[in-house]
């Protein structure tokens, strides 16, 4: 049944939430400009990450600002944060939390739990891949239950909840690669790229004065649950979402969509959480866009990123230097074309 | 919340658009393909058949052209596909179409984005502009109909090379060769009866350029059989005097008709020498002496309208008894230079050669099946059949005379005598009239060739008997 009839006429401008919602990102990204110069495609998918509640690992060499980004993060959203530096010598427990053995004034004892500095809204987890698998892997439950179980107990994390990890692509010698099941938690996986000269002239100019500029909160924790939901009740056409899974079955080898580097190179490709990333992620883009339905842009925007850590390479890829970004390029070329 | 009307009302108008054009393009397809098929075709038949094939190319044409339009696959026009369209022409980042999909959906809620969304897509209304966005233009290549239409009608009027069709159908081929030898034969005769006649000129003439074409395998076999019916018809209609029907093949039949006056004025002239009396006895002997020597079909050659005048003066004498009929004929007791004269000319129709018989090709039924059983039979020698309408006249001419009367007469020293009651009997309605002796003179090739062949004839000896007859000439009897 055709649902038609007459829509009165008035400018998005005139309903107020809309104009609000549009309003709050742009001082977000501006927010969030202040401290980190440049690199704004970055900066925009680690908005719309937090927008849909997924988790980053962002790669990039040491001294291009990834730390300074997530700081900066949850300054402009309100949020608590924690950082821990991955090392081999990690321990779960340090991560997560333990239970401890704490004596009372009256000389009773009893185990207490001892919250990790995982419980926080904003969790840096720098240079995840140096710490042992069995550390990576106390992150699992808390990135996709959101929650951490010890000793039978289990605590809920605050919400919201997120992981911004971040990996050296250099110096791999005493490193632990991700886990595949771990690395499927990550929505994204973003590179941080060197400056340009003009964005470094800027970083120049504010780091080394007598003043730098401080990001402040625009967001808080309340509004961010909120944006969140409101990301998950855009629109979605059918073409669209149709495009998104094809382009999600176009990495995998033995599919008829795939292409012809991914049935060569490619071991093993995307999940269906590279489709839930990569549709969530075209409607937070879409809002922040201050547009109201998901277009194929925004697919093609994000399915980068959500889609380079899930598709696995084979040996032959590594004999042959390809990368994954050849093939996802291969991949979305073939999509437009479509 | 729900899609604006003004909306829905400019997408479907789009939609619209969307299907004429579609519809032109199609009609553009097959008009494209029907003037590709007709040329194509058109181009194959007429060299294969030197020209022919101009009718399946029409019908081929229409055929391709409306099967070019079924098979191809249309595109499947739907509200939600022309609201894809107007995104992608005004790149609206799929606004109307998904708002048009959200529209078709019963929520039992709506959410706040979706009606954000609907309105927002009726915000970009005033830029839909259906005329502009679908515009109604034939495809590029619809720029080629035109000139193909036009190559189309050239290829119907430019002449075609001889046709390779000629290379089919060794026997009929054989048949053709035999007619167009046949044809000069008779131009031959034509001119030698008459030299200094313009018009048997004439007539020669036509005869021998059909005959040169034939020969030349310049006419398709199914052309020549045609041209070599209707000449033969024609001659056939003009030496029995009948009408001239028809002019398909270029023959100006009406000079036919003309020149084989021409030849039936020269005949007069040898006839009016004759009293009516003595040309009535003439021909009744000649046709009694020809069926006594057992040429049944010799008589069967004459036509309805030219039945034979029946002279009861017991000209029914058998072939011993020619001359002395002949004599006796029309006068009843009076021999003479007259009856020389019959019995001379009975003489040839012994000879096999039936003076009745009209112009035509010897052996034509049998070579055209019975398309080609005129009265030439008639001219035929001895085992040709008649044609049907011959034999009619035959029974006709029983009707006529119903029974033959015996003479009476005396033989004494200075001749024989014999008395008879003459008279005649006139066909209400028709014209007698005689056939004519030269016009019977044409069908002699056909006839010894014929001779030739049934009666089985050594080779070596069939170029002199042919020569022999082919020397008769009427000319020289007169």
């Amino acid at each position: 049944m055709d649902n038609y009839g007459k829509v009165k006429r008035m400018a998005l401008d005139s309903v107020p939430e809309s104009v609000e919602v549009r309003r709050t990102l742009d001082k977000v990204r501006a927010e969030i400009g202040k401290a980190f110069v440049g690199q704004t495609d970055l900066v925009d998918q680690m908005i719309i990450a937090l927008m849909c509640g997924g988790h980053v690992l962002l790669e990039g060499v040491p001294g291009l600002g990834k730390t300074l980004l997530v700081r900066t993060i949850g300054q402009v959203l309100e949020l608590s944060f924690s950082r821990i530096q991955f090392t081999p010598d990690l321990m779960p427990a340090d991560i997560i939390g333990t239970n401890v053995l704490l004596s009372t004034p009256d000389g009773e004892r009893s185990f207490q739990f001892q919250k990790g500095p995982v419980f926080t809204h904003l969790l840096l987890a720098d240079e995840i891949n140096r710490a042992t698998p069995k550390t990576q892997s106390a992150l699992l439950e808390a990135m996709q239950e959101m929650r951490v179980t010890i000793s039978g107990n289990t605590y809920p994390l605050p919400q919201p909840f997120f992981v911004l990890a971040t990996q050296n692509p250099i110096e791999m010698e005493g490193t632990y690669p991700l886990p595949e099941a771990q690395v499927d938690r990550f929505m994204f996986k973003l590179y941080v790229h060197s400056p340009n000269l003009e964005d470094l002239r800027t970083i120049i100019n504010r780091t080394t004065g007598d003043t730098v500029p401080e990001a402040g909160p625009v967001l808080s924790a309340n509004r961010l649950l909120e944006l969140q939901m409101l990301v998950r009740e855009v629109p979605l056409a059918a073409h669209v979402r149709d495009a998104a899974l094809e382009m999600v079955l176009a990495t995998h080898p033995d599919t008829s969509q795939a292409t012809p580097l991914v049935r060569q190179y490619v071991r093993l490709g995307a999940s269906p959480r590279g489709a839930q990333s990569i549709v969530l992620a075209a409607k937070a883009r879409a809002l922040m866009h201050g547009r109201f339905n998901v277009s194929m842009e925004d697919i093609r925007e994000v399915a980068p990123a959500a889609l380079r850590h899930r598709v696995l390479l084979n040996f032959a890829a590594e004999a042959d230097e390809i990368r994954v970004e050849n093939i996802l390029a291969e991949v979305m070329a073939s999509a437009a074309a479509e | 919340m729900v899609l604006d009307e003004v909306l829905r009302n400019q997408i479907d108008m789009v939609l619209r658009r969307q299907k004429a054009s579609d519809l032109l393009d199609a009609l553009s397809r097959g008009l494209f393909a029907a003037c590709v098929t007709f040329a194509c075709v058109r181009v194959l038949l007429g060299l294969l058949t030197g020209g022919q094939g101009g009718f399946i190319a029409l019908l081929a044409a229409p055929a391709a052209g409306v099967t070019f339009i079924l098979t191809t696959p249309r595109r499947k026009h739907t509200r939600l596909t022309a609201a894809r369209y107007i995104d992608k022409q005004l790149k609206l980042q799929d606004r109307i179409a998904t708002a048009v999909e959200h529209a078709t959906l019963d929520h039992a809620a709506r959410n706040r984005v979706e009606a954000w969304l609907f309105m927002d897509a009726a915000n970009h209304t005033h830029l839909i502009d259906p005329v502009a966005l679908v515009p109604l233009r034939s495809p590029a290549y619809a720029r080629w109909s035109l000139p193909l239409l036009g190559l189309c009608v050239l290829l119907t009027l430019i002449p075609y090379p001889q046709g390779f069709t000629w290379q089919l159908g060794g026997s009929q081929l054989q048949h053709i060769s035999k007619r167009a030898d046949e044809l000069l034969a008779l131009a031959d005769q034509l001119e030698r009866i008459d030299p200094q006649n313009p018009h048997l000129g004439q007539l020669a003439h036509e005869l021998r350029r059909v005959g040169e074409l034939i020969r030349e395998k310049q006419l398709p076999h199914s052309q020549a059989n045609q041209l070599l019916r209707q000449l033969e018809q024609e001659l056939q209609q003009s030496g029995d005097g009948g009408n001239i029907a028809g002019n398909s093949l270029g023959l100006d039949l009406a000079r036919v008709q003309e020149l084989t006056q021409s030849i039936r004025s020269i005949n007069s002239g040898m006839y009016s020498q004759l009293s009516p009396q003595e040309q009535v006895a003439l021909s009744q002997a000649q046709r009694n002496t020809t069926d006594a020597d057992g040429y049944p079909g010799a008589n069967r050659g004459t036509r309805g309208d030219d039945r034979q005048p029946e002279a009861h003066a017991g000209a029914s004498g058998n072939a011993e008894e020619n001359e002395s009929d002949v004599g006796s004929t029309g006068s009843g007791s009076q021999p003479g230079d007259t009856g020389k004269q019959g019995s001379e000319e009975a003489g040839a129709g012994e000879d096999g050669f039936d003076p009745y018989g009209g112009f035509g090709l010897a052996g034509a039924s049998d070579d055209f099946d019975d398309e080609m059983g005129y009265g030439a039979e008639g001219g035929s020698m001895a085992g040709t059949e008649g044609g049907s309408q011959g034999t009619t006249d035959y029974e006709r001419q029983s009707d006529l005379n119903p029974g033959t009367e015996r003479l009476s007469g005396q033989i004494t020293d200075s001749g024989q005598y014999y008395s008879s009651p003459t008279s005649t009997t006139s066909i209400p309605g028709n014209q007698l009239r005689f056939p004519t002796a030269d016009s019977s003179f044409f069908s002699l090739p056909g006839g010894v060739e014929n001779a030739i062949q049934q009666e089985n004839i050594p080779s070596a000896y069939q170029r002199w008997i042919r020569d022999y007859f082919t020397k008769i000439e009427p000319g020289a009897d007169r």
